[in-house]
């Protein structure tokens, strides 16, 4: 070995490049290609060497400076895709990194191999940080400078890569590359494009702090800079092209250039044709620049109105109404186009914000003079906000509505109503009427005044019906509780007793049961259509073993033993009519129908405490007396069970503690409690878990390691308290997500446990829809909780059932005022706004009870951010104008005089919604007629 | 899954002419199918909205509104005829139709001929077409022949897409999909801007489909179900006719008769032109599996008298179909479900504001056509030996063979029900299960 090589392999062993670099410096090509094979060794040794990455990284890097120091491309690692050659991958990853490194620079500068070039060429592809590596040797002479796309496009994607050498630095070492390289990539198609998408680094996690390397240095370009000036107007070339997504990006680099005034108005009629174009943001964009043109005076009056009228339609108010001040702008310059800008102002005056019409409108009554100016006014007025055409001197019309005619008529209904609830409700309604006062909500008692009005439910007669049904709930597409019922049932009734082609009938069955097992694997008690999955399989082979009881204390626990009851039935083989299953739709069992049930079963049904317990909870309110007459003397158990649920006052201690309680639910005070339980204290929810919130490198860490049979270890985080939380929270996830609606179901006259929890609410808003569902303060808070739910279909029902409430008179503005009387949050306050303001559009009714709640919940939001609560503020306007009234509660006008104080927005507002007339009612005939009519409709016809 | 190859004679284009104006030069496939090669010559009256419409159709077959992953898409199809221009796509999970009609009066001094056609409608294209001002004049060319023999062979150029054969299928079936809608309501210019600045986000693909309910002179979209108004799964999906709120004059809701989710139409009219999208019954549901033909495809002998039809359908807007009556020979009811099952096939386009059929030869379905209907294909291989069937009260019970067990079918009537897993999930409202099909053939063969 000669002292150069043992030198050079010294340095390569402690890891020193640099010295590798100096121990090569003047060497010839043969005395490098002398070395050359013991540094390829060296250099694969270390590649070999276990530790590679940590600990010889330094020995690795000084390695393969010498061999580019000492090889040539056909002895030089060759380039390898790392999906097919990993090993080499990493061996060229090594030589690249050499070739990055300054010691590695310093090697290529000293030797200046003739094939650099086409080295050049190959990294190009590769990019990245080896962009920078050929820059640097194009701007130390040691190749050319390229001309190639590859290289083009690398200045902007690359050029300030690892930020090690910012671009300003780099421009200062080689201005070429402001001056060559980037208006030839300006010359590619859509070079423009490479550039603003390169514009924007991204730093490597968990910061991933954005920076910007091109538009800084291009931002501070003077004036006129050809460059500046080709940009320019490329980029708003481009942003007027089909951009979709990337009009963001366009618009961001344009902005962040500053392009002035000058610079925009020698552009303005570029900005007029973006100002048409289709993506919302682009317009917003030429509109706001096509403002500086106008203050500075360049702006044709004639092209702003003739090109700006559709961008007066635009979704954003602020766009719209920067347009709508532009076409003013051009009406004060030369009004004899007052005109045409009418014209092209009749999309703002149909704006859905009264903002843009109310711009509108301001402009054009300078002008109204100018007939053609006044038909586009009087065109407009039916789709203005009613605030607006009250500055038009619209009057709203006062509700056309017979209020004396209607008590009247009211009263004579009354008469002959006779008693109920109904009745009780319309002599308040015309009572408060009468006074001028809103009426208190109708009383929905559905335990005490439910008839027999819903469509019957009639047992399974035929092996073939069972099995539709039986299907249906298999193939989960049941689409009515009945379904289980009449499934239930005539599994219990069918016995062993099979016709002869009873596999041919049932075999789609079996198959689709099993087909659940094979693909769901669910154990017992997971979910209802497995659950009758298991019930199939014990009316196939009812010598299975039938799982063990549940608790009772949920719905789903109800549910399970329910089905579970089914399968012993079936285990004894003996044909059994349920006594729960409901007479009707609305799931209720009519008395006399349960005593029949009685009669024909006997005692033997108490077998099944739970079947009784739930037909004890769905007996009907009427035609009890009828049951009690039918059971008289009757001296069975399941008789007197019967008697007793029906008010006969007997004892019932011989029954099953389940129908015990269910016949104490049904006398006592059955809807103070949930019903499930039947007076036992509810077990509260579990705190909440989000998963995503789970610290799971902590809980691995905390991990307890179990060494496996097999080898290898187990992490157990079982005993973690955070693992415990989130076991408890999904097990009354997964009990609750049992079947709402089969659940409620089964207790028909009261379902306020529904609400006290989001999960089942979630499910069940939809029947709030009912007009006979009650409304109790749980489930007016969960509808107002739906109401600011991020997604648009659930805010879109929870609206829908508000509206409905407040139509049939179950809501009326105090219990929608004590529902919202909780602070809002400044996040979901634009939804209920928008809610609240969809209500009260729909009639009359709904805009006086949605205006004298929100006044009366005044201190629920009046702290709210500027936006959401100018929105507020605006509607209340809105509906103060229509209704001809101010805000009655003094609360209100007090909160409301603290915030008119000031020149804001909110302050404008608050003046306007005050210097509404507070005197006299607040509650206008039209609502009040709304209100009575709704009463008359629920009298029993 | 099927490729369909587009070739196409050159590239679309927009080019100025020699007198500077602005020419959209579309490339279209070079062996066009139907009857004469596609030519169209005209001036546009207004170059912006024509170049939104052409976007917003390029737009729809771009999308793919269920699972928006990587979307498959076809070039819009062109058809011409009796002066005027429809404009069709189908969005990649064959949910929306989209079809834009360029009436005579948007047009000028047009020469036409008639056909239908792929356009290509590139990124160029498109980035040109978004440029476009009123103040510039667009012509609009398709098919040159000074271009075409010159370019014909130098120039051509193929773009090969990878197409499930439920995208074949759905283009037909939502043609189908507009039989028999009737218009719920008619908005003016400010109610349409407004129902379209206002469209609720795009939920869960499961979320039940709103109703769109009139309210005075608006329509608003709710969750609680009402008969016989438009059932309207994401509506979201109307996002395409954003861009032409500014032009709309008016904005027809289509829908057909009942309740439960169903499919809803889109018309909206512009000065000149109209813009229709139909929406699918739900976000998740494309039309390729709604099986509205399926009794009369599965039945030979419609088939091939539909097929007789074809050659006697002109280009004209609307079909004739007393013509076509006496051309054949049959009533007039019986030319309108041969029309349907064409429709079905993707042979003749709807048009529902006509109330009528128009001839439009999708070029790449032809041959294609005996795939389309995998439930008559699979209905037809189950054998006579496979299925029992026995007089019951007012029908038939019918059992068929599947596999290890059979299926019940009773028909009574028009009524029929299964024990299938496609019956229990759609219970009829997506056409007929293979099994109902054959029970049909059977009984029928049987009387």
């Amino acid at each position: 070995m000669t002292d150069t090589e043992k030198r050079l392999h010294a340095a390569i062993d402690s890891g020193d490049a640099d010295a590798v670099a100096a121990s090569l410096v003047a060497l010839s090509e043969a005395e490098r290609a002398d070395l050359e094979p013991g540094v390829a060794r060296r250099a694969d040794e270390l590649h070999r060497s276990p530790d590679w990455m940590v600990l010889t990284g330094q020995q690795l890097t000084a390695a393969h400076v010498a061999w580019l120091g000492t090889g040539t491309p056909a002895s030089l690692p060759p380039e390898a895709d790392i999906h097919d050659d990993q090993d080499g991958w990493y061996r060229r990853i090594h030589l690249q990194k050499a070739c990055a490194s300054a010691a590695g620079h310093r090697v290529l500068a000293d030797r200046r191999p003739e094939w650099l070039p086409k080295l050049v060429d190959e990294y190009l592809h590769y990019g990245h940080w080896l962009w920078d590596w050929a820059w640097r040797l194009i701007v130390d002479g040691l190749v050319p400078r390229p001309d190639s796309e590859l290289y083009l496009r690398g200045v902007a994607a690359y050029a300030g890569f690892g930020g090690d050498e910012p671009l300003p630095d780099m421009l200062d070492r080689d201005p070429a590359l402001l001056e060559v390289d980037l208006p030839a990539l300006l010359a590619l198609p859509d070079g423009i494009g490479a550039l603003v998408h390169g514009d924007v680094r991204v730093g490597t996690p968990p910061a991933r702090i954005q920076r910007r390397v091109w538009s800084p240095v291009l931002a501070a370009l003077p004036s006129g800079n050809p460059l500046r000036e080709r940009i320019l107007t490329g980029l708003l070339e481009a942003l007027g092209g089909d951009v979709g997504g990337e009009a963001a990006a366009y618009r961001q680099f344009l902005t962040e250039l500053r392009p002035t005034a000058a610079e925009f108005t020698a552009r303005r009629q570029a900005l007029l044709r973006l100002a048409g174009h289709r993506v919302p943001s682009v317009v917003g964009f030429a509109v706001k620049a096509l403002g500086q043109v106008d203050r500075a005076g360049q702006l044709d009056p004639a092209d702003a109105v003739d090109r700006l009228g559709p961008v007066t339609a635009a979704t954003s108010a602020g766009t719209a109404r920067a347009a709508v001040k532009l076409i003013g702008a051009a009406m004060r310059r030369q009004p004899d186009l007052a005109a045409a800008a009418a014209i092209a102002l009749v999309p703002a005056l149909s704006h859905s914000s009264a903002d843009v019409q109310r711009d509108a409108v301001h402009l054009l009554q300078a002008h109204a003079t100018d007939e053609r100016v006044a038909a586009v006014l009087a065109d407009a007025r039916a789709d203005l906000a009613r605030t607006v055409a009250g500055e038009l001197g619209e009057v709203p019309a006062a509700g056309d509505v017979d209020l004396d005619g209607l008590l009247a008529e009211a009263r004579r209904r009354l008469a002959q109503a006779g008693d109920g609830p109904a009745a009780t409700d319309l002599a308040a309604a015309i009572e408060a009427t009468t006074a001028g006062a809103e009426p208190p909500p109708v009383t929905v008692r559905p335990w005490r005044d439910a008839r027999p009005t819903a469509a019957p439910v009639t047992p399974i007669e035929s092996l073939d019906e069972l099995v539709e049904e039986l299907l249906r709930v298999v193939d989960r597409t049941v689409s009515a509780t009945s379904t289980m019922e009449r499934a239930l049932d005539g599994l219990a009734a069918s016995g062993t007793l099979r016709p002869a082609d009873f596999g041919r009938r049932v075999g789609p069955l079996i198959v689709r049961a099993n087909d659940v097992f094979a693909t769901d694997s669910p154990g017992w008690g997971e979910n209802v259509h497995s659950d009758f999955c298991y019930l199939v399989a014990n009316w196939m082979e009812p010598a299975r073993v039938v799982a063990g009881p549940e608790p009772l204390d949920s719905a789903r626990g109800w549910l399970v033993e329910r089905i579970r009851e089914v399968a012993l039935v079936l285990q004894r083989g003996t044909p059994t009519r349920l006594f729960a299953p409901p007479t009707d739709e609305a799931d209720w069992i009519d008395p006399i129908v349960l005593a029949e049930r009685a009669l024909a079963a006997g005692d033997a049904a108490l077998d099944r405490p739970v079947d009784v317990a739930v037909a004890v909870a769905r007996l009907a309110p009427w035609g009890r007396s009828a049951a009690l007459d039918r059971l008289r003397d009757k001296p069975s158990t399941i008789a007197a069970v019967v008697r007793a649920a029906c008010g006969s006052g007997e004892d019932v201690c011989a029954a099953p503690d389940p129908v015990r309680r269910a016949v104490a639910w049904q006398l006592g005070q059955p809807h103070a409690g949930p019903p499930y339980l039947f007076g036992d204290p509810e077990p509260p929810p579990p705190p909440p878990v989000d998963w995503r919130s789970l610290d799971l490198l902590s809980m691995h860490e905390r991990a307890e390691q179990i060494p496996m049979e097999g080898g290898g270890i187990c992490y157990d985080t079982t005993h973690l308290p955070e693992f415990q939380a989130a076991r408890r929270w999904f097990d009354y996830l997964r009990r609750e997500g049992y079947s709402t609606d089969w659940a409620a179901s089964q207790w028909p006259g009261d379902t306020r446990w529904i609400w006290r929890g989001d999960e089942h609410a979630a499910r069940s808003l939809r029947r709030l829809l009912e007009p006979d569902e009650p409304v109790g303060d749980d489930a007016m808070a969960q509808v107002l909780r739906q109401i600011a739910d991020e997604t648009a279909e659930r805010r879109t029902l929870a609206t829908d059932v508000l509206t409905r409430l407040v139509a049939d008179g179950r809501v009326t503005s105090d219990t929608l005022a004590a529902a919202s009387s909780k602070p809002w949050t400044a996040r979901t306050a634009g939804r209920v706004v928008d809610a609240f303001d969809r209500t009260a559009a729909t009639s009359a009714l709904h805009r006086a009870v949605v205006r004298r709640a929100v006044a009366a919940s005044v201190s629920a939001w009046h702290a709210l951010p500027a936006k959401p609560l100018c929105a507020l503020l605006f509607l209340l306007d809105e509906w103060c104008t229509a209704d001809g009234c101010g805000l009655g509660s003094a609360d209100a006008r007090r909160v409301l005089a603290i915030l008119s104080e000031g020149r804001s927005k909110t302050a404008g507002l608050a003046r306007r919604v005050l210097a509404h007339p507070s005197v006299g009612t607040d509650w206008p005939p039209d609502a009040a007629a709304a209100a009575l009519e709704a009463r008359v409709a629920r009298l029993p016809q | 899954m099927t490729d369909v190859v587009l070739a196409y004679e050159r590239p679309s284009r927009l080019v100025a002419d020699t007198s500077g104006l602005r020419v959209l030069d579309l490339g279209h496939t070079a062996v066009p199918a139907g009857g004469a090669e596609p030519f169209f010559d005209g001036w546009v009256a207004q170059p912006r909205l024509v170049a939104g419409l052409l976007l917003a159709v390029a737009a729809v077959a771009r999308s793919r509104y269920f699972r928006p992953i990587s979307a498959r898409s076809l070039d819009p199809i062109l058809t011409s005829g009796d002066g005027r221009l429809r404009l069709e796509s189908f969005s990649s999970c064959c949910g929306v139709y989209a079809r834009a009609d360029l009436l005579p009066e948007a047009l000028r001094d047009v020469r036409v001929e008639s056909g239908t056609t792929n356009v290509d409608l590139n990124r160029e294209v498109r980035d040109a077409l978004a440029r476009l001002d009123d103040r510039d004049e667009m012509r609009l060319s398709i098919g040159s022949t000074g271009l075409r023999v010159t370019t014909r062979a130098a120039e051509a150029f193929e773009r090969k897409v990878a197409l499930p054969v439920r995208w074949l299928k759905g283009l037909g079936e939502a043609a189908l999909a507009q039989v028999g809608m009737r218009p719920y309501t008619r908005l003016a210019s400010a109610g349409t801007r407004r129902l379209l600045a206002d469209l609720p986000a795009a939920g869960p693909s499961s979320a039940p489909p709103y109703a769109a309910v009139r309210h005075g002179r608006e329509v608003r979209f709710h969750q609680q179900a009402t008969a016989d108004v438009p059932s309207v799964a994401g509506p979201f999906r109307l996002r395409e006719l954003r861009p032409l709120a500014p032009y709309a004059q008016a904005l027809t809701v289509w829908t057909r008769p009942g309740a439960g989710p169903r499919a809803s139409g889109w018309q909206l009219d512009l000065p000149g032109a109209r813009m229709w999208l139909v929406l699918s019954p739900d976000v998740s549901r494309g039309y390729s599996g709604e099986g509205q033909a399926l009794d009369a495809l599965s039945d030979p002998s419609t088939v091939e008298e539909a097929d007789a039809l074809r050659p006697l359908l002109d280009w004209s807007a609307r079909l004739d179909e007393a013509a076509l009556a006496r051309g054949t020979g049959v009533d007039v009811a019986r030319v309108r479900d041969l029309l349907a099952v064409l429709g079905s096939q993707g042979l003749v386009g709807r048009d529902a504001a006509e109330d009528a059929w128009f001839r439009r030869d999708l070029p790449f379905a032809a041959a294609r056509i005996g795939t389309l209907q995998p439930r008559v294909r699979r209905a037809g291989q189950i054998a006579a030996s496979d299925i029992h069937s026995a007089r019951v009260e007012g029908g038939h019970e019918v059992f068929v063979r599947s596999g290890r067990i059979e299926h019940r079918v009773l028909l009574v009537g028009d009524e029929a029900r299964c024990t299938c897993l496609w019956y229990s999930r759609h219970r009829g409202s997506r056409g007929p299960c293979r099994h109902e099909l054959a029970a049909r053939r059977h009984v029928a063969e049987q009387a």
